[in-house]
């Protein structure tokens, strides 16, 4: 059976590690996944991403289940590197492309020889905080 | 029954629903929260962490973290920063090893490209936190 429970502070048993529920909130990632950028594009893991799509390569547009409030949430990201020992990956927002529902990434790759290249990455993660609308 | 006792089975429910800040939606508390952390040192000692057992350090730029408490799956997201303590690595990023990936352990490689765009492991500092479903 659901309940409610109006606080304003959390304490551990013993009464210590006060916390007000607001930091429990405001601190509280709103998404997150693992997705696959490779062959078909696909959500492996998620928690309020509805979808991955593909924009070419290196390229994926990123949509939220329930929106945020703004365009000024925080995005963190990872990946991996794919088994290649001689280049480095990354993966960061597309200039101008945040929204409250969605936004666009691109995964890249440098090394000794070649500069930023957009490339496909079998395993891509991203973390979303801020405030739902 | 007091109210403590009462509190004590909270974490027992399925999921706890948060109201949205914009007030038009919920959001699951479970599912926001990180559920590993660390910050670990070159030699992946554990400085400071959550829910982590141990870091192993498998070679230059080649570390690997134990999880205590098992994630559900190995399809949870892994974020990670490196440390940079001075300005002759201009470039530096870590990857994960996502071949490795288990629901007790993951594995990441740190690298950096200096100006005369030479590719190097390298050992630094670990900065992660993990998301995904506990087991």
């Amino acid at each position: 059976m659901a309940s409610e429970l109006r606080v304003n502070t959390l304490k551990d048993a013993s009464g210590n590690n006060s916390i007000a529920t607001s930091v429990v909130f405001g601190g509280t990632a709103k998404a997150w996944c693992h997705f696959k950028g490779t062959e078909t594009e696909a959500l492996l893991d998620s928690y309020n991403f509805s979808s991955v799509d593909d924009d070419g390569t290196g390229n994926y547009g990123m949509h939220f289940t329930s929106n945020m409030t703004n365009a000024l949430y925080a995005f963190t990201a990872g990946n991996t590197d794919d088994g290649a020992g001689s280049s480095m990956y990354a993966c960061d927002i597309t200039e101008n492309t945040m929204a409250t529902a969605n936004f666009d990434v691109e995964t890249f790759y440098v090394n000794s020889s070649t500069n930023r290249t957009d490339v496909d990455l079998t395993e891509v993660y991203m973390v979303i905080h801020g405030d739902l609308a | 029954m007091s109210f403590s006792a009462d509190l004590a089975k909270f974490p027992s429910a399925t999921s706890v629903t948060m109201n949205s800040e914009g007030g038009t939606a919920t959001t699951n508390l479970q599912q926001g929260l990180a559920k590993v952390w660390c910050f670990a040192t070159e030699a992946a000692a554990l400085t400071d962490s959550f829910n982590m057992t141990s870091g192993l350090d498998n070679g230059t730029g080649d570390y690997s973290f134990t999880i205590a408490n098992n994630m559900n799956n190995a399809t949870y997201a892994i974020l990670n920063a490196v440390y940079v303590d001075s300005g002759t690595y201009p470039v530096t990023n870590q990857n994960v090893a996502g071949d490795a990936t288990t629901t007790t352990l993951y594995r990441v490689h740190h690298a950096w490209v200096d100006t005369g765009n030479s590719f190097e492991d390298l050992d630094r500092k670990n900065y992660h936190a993990v998301f995904g479903d506990l087991a």
